[in-house]
């Protein structure tokens, strides 16, 4: 079984036997991923992805070119659809993926910029027309369907009741105008709704309300209020999560970092936590109710172990931007940023993981979902990636 | 002798440990910034293509500021102050050009305050070269009409040529057109209330024995009244007197005119112009009001109106004065991009592009970007200031 592992990391240039620290370093990602011989389609990618050894055809590298070969290998990001290896096939490569989220290894969806919304089936990824041109950034897997929006003032579902008009061809109808909770702002600065569950919480610029679906009608319902975010920093969040109906977490602006409880509740209770930096926060991960990731600004990445004052900021190798994290385990984490940057962090150290077939291309990379151990998508500014290129 | 010392500078780094990327990252003392003619070619103290080491200048961090800048009692970083391009300290520390006015704009150019003029209308050109009485020229100045220098004839005003809003300033009227005291000429054909003649009003009844029609009324053609014209909105598209002008040209059947179709995905819209038919081809249109029972609205890029970014009403910009960055729609995203010489380090759009790259010796050309803080290296033009070393030995650095 060790052995079988080994050689999987060291044909991808991995050197297993070199040194003592990259042997505990396999034996670490062995405790999640699954390397029976029927099953050893599953590549952890490998440390330090971005050695001049990395580079393809022998030729010189400077930069970071390492990190960019240009054909897919084992425990690389390739492409994985709906853009083309050139501009002049597939979407936009100036089309931005925003959101992607994923109810299973076979069931994905997408949202992107000026319309972009696809799906996957298991087989492919497939282009969706939701009806609109207009810029989609949120995207909530609901029970029973989903919703999609860029502004509050078009909301677009499917198999979530009727809308206005005519459905499109994908079964997609425009919800209209999603109206506020009394008071409350439609400067949505995130969004987010646990997969299959029934309610969707809106962040924006002065407080967090949420949207209650059942299946027909979309619900505004209070959260937590302006007259607690006012002095709370759970205004101007950037991103939201949860493992649970009962917890959900947020980070943004000036190192906003907050705790949900009672979430399901008519009251939820905010509760304050200090991740140890006033910069941006752009991404978070609920592991748990516990438990948490989040990125943010040159390469921030900080873990939170159910403590008020326990996060912890860790060693990553990257300066750039990271707007987006997820995982399968504690022990398998994915960020991705500026610059074509993704790091995985494999329960012991956060590495760089090589991204092929991009070309001189360094896109934004905002969205990453994890549906299980191996199975990563990555989207960003005209990219959409998987890991060791499978769909 | 100051060009040999760049040709060579420019090697001191090859052999050097490349900490530093070579040539991008120190500004020197003194240095000439023009191309360096002839670098391909070593002119001195080398055989054969090769460098002679005694002919090698080291370089050392600096704490002294190159020429044109300087550390001013009010600055935030060393040497973050160039006396020959800064408005507030332009020649010296502390002597501010006079405050920019609606009219004039003042700037500081090689270290001496200089006047532009912004344009605005009532005061828009510097005529007699004066800085004390400003921008003193004004749009419809007869003296200087379109252009210094230009003067109107005896009698004769300067106007716009198409008009009160639009069109070329020149002395008196085109033919076809009058000078009826206003900002503009006045075209005086068609004008209801300039018939062939300014302020010639035509009475819209067409007299108390003049035959009514539908949408019809009495107007101007041809420099005279008495000419059956239809309403705005209206056309007579079956040409029969009777009925008037009985089509209306608010339709998508017969926008703006008889028979103009809006043609499949576009539909008739209200424009300050008149109907047409909106949109073309890759525009959205974005509906603001409702004018005469249309759409009232604007066609739009969603991939680039900053006014509508990836959908209608969508504007890219928050509230408050931010120079140091630019709001951009980038294909139905805002993004906020800084300009040069400031950055983005810690990604809160509440303070944008907070920092200086340009000076600040922590984020020296870049985010992170570290000067020798310990002996106060100055960041110049967002480089670290290098100076020859006194000493071979004293702390070289490449550049």
């Amino acid at each position: 079984m060790s052995a079988r592992r080994c050689t999987l990391l060291s044909g991808a240039g991995f050197a297993c036997a070199v040194a003592a620290s990259f042997v505990a370093a396999c034996a670490s990602v062995d405790d999640d991923a699954n390397f029976a011989p029927e099953e050893s389609d599953v590549v952890v990618p490998e440390r330090d992805a971005g050695g001049a050894d990395g580079v393809d055809g022998g030729e010189a590298c400077e930069g970071d070119c390492g990190f960019f070969p240009v054909e897919c290998e084992p425990g690389a990001l390739c492409p994985s659809g709906l853009f083309g290896a050139d501009p002049s096939s597939g979407a936009d490569w100036r089309t931005r993926v925003e959101t992607i989220r994923a109810r299973s290894a076979t069931d994905a969806w997408l949202v992107g910029t000026l319309g972009m919304a696809a799906r996957f089936d298991g087989t492919a990824w497939r282009t969706v027309d939701v009806g609109t041109d207009v810029t989609l950034s949120y995207l909530w897997l609901a029970n029973g369907g989903e919703l999609t929006f860029g502004t509050l003032d078009r909301v677009f579902t499917r198999e979530l009741g009727a809308g206005q008009g005519e459905p499109s061809p994908d079964g997609w109808v425009s919800r209209g105008k999603l109206t506020q909770p009394a008071g409350a702002s439609r400067n949505v600065t995130a969004a987010w709704g646990r997969i299959g569950s029934s309610t969707m919480w809106v962040a924006t610029t002065t407080e967090v309300w949420r949207i209650d679906a059942d299946g027909t009608t979309l619900a505004p319902k209070a959260g937590v209020p302006r007259s607690v975010c006012s002095s709370l920093p759970c205004k101007w969040l950037r991103a939201l999560d949860g493992a649970s109906p009962d917890v959900v977490w947020g980070v943004g602006e000036t190192g906003a970092a907050i705790r949900i409880t009672n979430a399901d509740s008519a009251s939820p209770i905010v509760q304050v936590m200090n991740p140890l930096t006033w910069a941006t926060l752009s991404g978070v991960w609920a592991v748990s109710d516990t438990e948490a990731w989040a990125v943010g600004a040159r390469g921030l990445v900080v873990h939170n172990v159910g403590a008020t004052f326990g996060w912890q900021v860790m060693e990553v190798p990257t300066e750039e931007h990271l707007y987006a994290v997820a995982g399968s385990s504690s022990s398998d984490v994915w960020a991705v940023g500026d610059k074509g940057v993704v790091l995985h962090y494999d329960g012991t150290t956060w590495s760089r993981v090589k991204v092929a077939g991009l070309g001189n291309r360094r896109p934004e990379l905002l969205s990453v979902s994890v549906p299980e151990a191996g199975k990563v998508w990555i989207g960003g500014e005209g990219v959409l990636l998987s890991l060791g290129g499978k769909r | 002798m100051l060009r040999r010392f760049i040709k060579i500078a420019a090697f001191v780094c090859i052999p050097i440990a490349g900490t530093m990327a070579c040539g991008s990252r120190g500004i020197v003392m003194g240095e000439d910034t023009s191309p360096p003619a002839g670098f391909v070619t070593p002119d001195s103290g080398t055989s054969e293509g090769g460098v002679d080491p005694a002919a090698l200048i080291a370089y050392c961090p600096s704490s002294q500021c190159p020429p044109g800048w300087t550390t001013c009692p009010d600055s935030r970083f060393p040497c973050d102050t160039n006396v020959l391009g800064d408005s507030r300290n332009c020649g010296a520390c502390g002597n501010a050009c006079p405050e920019n006015t609606a009219y004039e704009e003042f700037v500081c150019s090689d270290g001496a305050c200089t006047m532009e003029c912004t344009g605005a209308s009532i005061r828009e050109k510097d005529c007699d070269g004066i800085v004390e009485n400003g921008c003193e020229s004004g749009e419809f100045d007869p003296n200087n009409c379109g252009a210094c220098g230009v003067v109107c004839a005896e009698g004769e005003r300067c106007l716009r040529q198409d008009g009160p809003v639009e069109g070329e300033v020149a002395c008196g009227c085109p033919p076809g057109k009058l000078d009826c005291g206003r900002l503009g000429c006045v075209e005086v054909e068609d004008d209801d209330s300039n018939c062939g003649a300014c302020n010639n009003a035509c009475d819209r009844t067409g007299g108390p024995d003049a035959p009514q029609y539908s949408n019809v009324y009495y107007g101007c053609i041809d420099r005279e009244c008495g000419k059956l014209k239809c309403h705005a909105t209206f056309a007579d598209c079956d040409g029969t007197l009777e009925n008037g002008c009985e089509t209306s040209t608010y339709t998508d059947d017969d926008c703006g005119a008889c028979g103009n179709k809006c043609p499949a995905g576009q539909r008739c819209v209200y424009l300050p112009s008149g109907a047409k038919c909106m949109c073309p081809e890759g525009l959205t249109f974005c509906q603001t009001g409702e004018q005469g029972g249309l759409p009232f609205g604007d066609c739009v890029d969603l991939r680039s109106d900053r006014r509508n970014c990836g959908d209608c009403g969508v504007v890219c910009g928050r509230f408050g004065f931010f120079p140091k960055e630019k709001q951009v729609c980038d294909f139905g995203k805002c993004v906020f991009r800084c300009m040069e010489g400031s950055a983005d380090c810690n990604g809160a759009q509440a303070d944008g592009c907070e920092i200086d790259t340009n000076s600040d010796p922590r984020n020296c050309g870049g985010c992170g970007v570290t000067c020798d803080l310990t002996l106060g290296q100055a960041c110049v033009a967002g480089k670290c200031v290098v100076e020859p070393c006194e000493r071979a030995d004293a702390g070289e650095v490449t550049r």
